[in-house]
Order: structure tokens, then sequence, then C-alpha cells
């Protein structure tokens, strides 16, 4: 016996109709589910890819890349967003239940950990960038001209050197590192500020010891701020040290 | 055979896996954080000591005094000369940037020579020539020192063959633990022409007697008194002078 429409009944039409739609609804369902979870477990292997790629370009200056693309990169890895390894709850609940699921979960979060680590990491890198544009800024006014400096010119660069140090006090620096940085710099500034005041005294008063002792301190107390440099380099140093620890076992 | 193939096997892909490790955790090579951090490095060089005009008041003592020394230093020249047994020639120059009063070095320095506490006690005199004197007494920025010997640095000051070089840093700032001594700088000036002088006159060093006493001007009073007092002329038992066969 045939069926047909005709020779259905309305039950029998209403039984099929609903099982066609389940069905239909059911495939939808477990296609997107899995497509959702392919897509977790392809982001992860992308995101893992681009930090490789990334953190290489950065080590890899012995290949001849320069510091601006190491920069690049730095600012790259520091705006990176986290990776969302949960679908949603009408998908993520079947973690809960299904072993593969699970494993993907698990596996993105243990990634989103160690790349949330490398974020931290660069991001310090990426303030220590800012906060030594900051301060090369601020010393910048410190510039020595080549020619001879002129008594009547010794007063304003004694102010100049005023204005520095309490520009550098007064700086807020990001990097955590810049708290040492920044005491270093201001206890080399600061013995240039007392020797010049020594040295317009002397000059006002005529002494000449006295000038002779403060131009020969002056010149010691000049030759210290090269020390600054060295601060930030090994600062800097450290701070690299730290990411690539970071990126151990990525 | 197995364990041959085996091994070259494992060779092989330890051969792999070394060229494509990734270089995480190999951390940056020094030159990598040196150009990183150039931009702290590039403005630090820029403050630099300033080269500082000499005040008029300043510029007047100096040239009252040269007045004033140039007359007693050929006194004192003349003098040495008339009592000395031996004429002993030396010509000046400089070498590099000069930033001292290279005439006020050349007056202080004849000084110091024909001083009567110094090596003039041996019956030398000093006589500056034009050229061609016996030694040459240099004024040298200090970054110049090491050009003249290896073994001189930009540090101290040197004497290297005919030359005896003084180092600009040390002669307008002494040195820290000559300062820190409480030494002036004139006596530091004396010291170091002995010192460098007494080398071209066949001395080497000279070290510390003892706690408290003068020390030898050959010791190198620039690095440590090592528990002398400092002392810019030649101990009675430093006058001889290999060189001039006394």
């Amino acid at each position: 016996m045939r069926y047909t429409l005709k020779t259905m009944s309305k039950k029998q039409v209403a039984i099929i109709s609903v099982t066609i739609l389940a069905v239909a609804v059911l495939s939808t369902y477990t296609y997107v589910s899995v497509s959702a979870w392919n897509d977790i477990g392809a982001r992860v292997k992308v995101e893992q890819a681009t930090t490789a790629r990334l953190t290489k370009i950065f080590f890899a200056d012995n290949d001849g890349a320069s510091s601006q693309s190491r920069k690049g990169a730095i600012e790259t890895l520091s705006q990176d967003t986290p990776l969302e390894c949960e679908p949603g709850w009408l998908i993520g609940w079947q973690s809960a239940f299904i072993g593969g699921a699970r494993a993907t979960v698990e596996k993105c979060n243990a990634f989103v950990a160690k790349q949330e680590l490398v974020r931290s990491k660069t991001k310090n890198i990426a303030n220590f960038y800012d906060d030594e544009r900051k301060l090369a800024d601020i010393l910048s006014s410190l510039a020595v001209d080549k020619k001879k400096l002129a008594p009547s010119l010794y007063k304003p660069t004694s102010v100049t050197v005023s204005e520095v140090i309490n520009g550098l006090e007064s700086a807020q620096f990001t990097n955590q590192k810049f708290v040492g940085i920044k005491s270093e710099a201001l206890s080399r500034l600061e013995p240039i500020e007392t020797t010049w005041s020594a040295l317009i005294k002397a000059h006002e008063s005529k002494n000449r010891a006295k000038y002779d002792k403060a131009t020969m301190k002056l010149s010691d107390a000049y030759k210290q701020v090269n020390s600054i440099s060295k601060v930030v380099s090994t600062a800097y140093a450290e701070e690299v040290k730290e990411l690539a620890g970071a990126t151990d076992n990525l | 055979m197995l364990v041959k193939r085996m091994a070259v096997g494992i060779g092989v892909l330890g051969g792999l896996f070394l060229l494509s490790a990734p270089v995480y955790g190999l951390g940056l090579s020094s030159s990598a954080i040196e150009e990183d951090t150039k931009l702290v490095k590039e403005v630090v060089e820029t403050i630099q000591t300033p080269k500082l005009e000499q005040p008029k008041w300043l510029k007047q003592e100096i040239a009252e005094e040269k007045q004033k020394n140039t007359a007693s230093t050929s006194a004192s020249s003349q003098a040495s000369a008339a009592k000395a047994n031996i004429i002993v020639t030396y010509d000046t120059t400089t070498k590099g940037s000069i930033t001292a009063n290279f005439s006020e070095f050349k007056v202080l320095a004849n000084q110091t020579l024909n001083d009567a506490r110094g090596w003039s006690r041996m019956g030398v005199a000093f006589k500056e020539v034009a050229s061609g004197g016996q030694f040459t007494l240099v004024l040298s920025e200090a970054s110049q020192l090491p050009t003249f010997s290896s073994g001189c640095s930009a540090e101290y000051s040197c004497r290297a063959g005919r030359f005896v070089i003084i180092n600009q840093d040390r002669w307008q700032g002494a040195t820290s633990s000559w300062n820190n001594a409480g030494g002036s700088l004139r006596d530091y000036r004396h010291m170091v022409v002995n010192h460098e002088t007494g080398h071209w006159l066949g001395h080497g060093h000279g070290y510390c007697g003892g706690q408290g006493q003068s020390a030898p001007v050959m010791a190198q009073q620039s690095i440590t008194l090592a528990g002398c007092k400092f002392n810019p002329w030649p101990l009675a038992n430093e006058l001889s002078a290999p060189a001039l066969g006394i």
C-alpha cells in the first residue's frame, strides 16, 4: 500500500513533519557545534603561530632584525586580545560531557594562560619603550652646547638643571624598573645642581680656589651622567630575559 | 648494521629538530640591547661637561700671575742654571683638544722642575727650548694618551720614550683619591710633573715606606697614597738620575 499525503491522516502528517524538523534542527545544531569546536582549535593554532612568529621577530636580532621591527613585534603582541575558549552556553555545555570538546577547551585555556604571561611581559617592554622616550625627553634639556659657556649663562644653565631634576621627580613612569632608573638618574643629576650653585657662588665672590674646585667637580659630576644609559640597558636586558622565560614552552 | 642505521636516523632527526627549534629563550645580544635603548644613550652623550669661558676677573688674575711668574721663572731658571752642573733641555707641546691654559702649564711645569725642593737638588737645571729638547713635555687630551704607547691609559699621565705626557684631565682635576685625601690641585700638578719627569730620569715606581710617612714622588700617588702623606717633591733617597748618569 502506497502512502501519499492524501491517504495519510493529519496526525501522521504532523508526526512526520515534526520528525523532519527535529532531524533538521539536530543536524544544524550538530554542524554548528562541530564548527564551533573546530573553530576554537583553529584559532588556538593561528594564535600560537602568530605569537611564535612575532616572538621570533623580536628575538631574531642575530639575523639582522632591526630595533624598529622588534619594537613593532612587541607592540602587536602587547595589544593582542585574549582568545575566548568557550563557544557560549548553547554549545559550551558539551564540554562537560564530550571528551573531545573538553580537550579543546583545556588546550585553549592552557594556551591562553601562557599567552597572557607573554602579553604581560610584552606590555612591560612596551611600557619600557614609552618610559625610555619620556626619560630621554626630560634629559634632552641638559644637552650641552659645544661653544664655551659665558659666565652670564652660568645661572640659566643651573636653572635648567634644577628644572630637569624637578621634571624628573614629578614624572610618572609605568614600568616598575623605572623606579630604580629614576632614582639613579636623580642621584647623578643632583651633584651637578649642587656644583653649579657652588660655581656660581665662587664666581660671584671672585674666589679662585673655590672656582677651580667647582669646575673640577663639575667635570666629575657630568661624567657620572653616563651611568644612566647603562642602568637603562641593564633594566631592559632584564625585561627581555623575563619575556624569553615567558615564551619558553609556548 | 641496524644499529648504524638507527644512529644515522637519530642524527638526522636531531639535526632537523635543531634547525626547526624556535628561538624562544635565546634573549638578545648586547648590541641589540644597546640599539633598543639608544634613545637615552644618545641624549646622555650630549650631556657633556660644559666648556666654561673664563670670567673676566679670573683672566685678569691669571694675567697678573703670569707676569709675576715669568719674571720669577726666568730668575729661578737662571739661578738654577748658574748653580747647576747639568742642564737638561726640554721642549713643550700639546696633543688633542686642549682646554687648559697651556701658558700657565708651561710656567708651572718650569717652576716645578727648577724648584729648590725638586730634581734640581741634584744639581740639574731644566731649560725649556723651542724645539729639539732632550725630552718633550706634552699636555695631552686624556683620550690621546694611549696613542703614545699601549702602556698609557686615558686615565692617568704617562712617560713614553722621550715624551713626558701630562693628562689634561688630571692637570685640571687631579684624581679622586688625591682630592679625597685633601690634596691641593697645585701640589698635584707639582707631583705629576715631578713623577713623570722622574720616569724620564730613569726611575721606576716607588712605594710608601710606612704609615704616615711622606710618599716618594715616584709612588703612584694618583691612584693611592697607601697610608703615606701626599708629597709632590722627590725624597732625599730618590735623588738620582740613572738616565743622566747621576
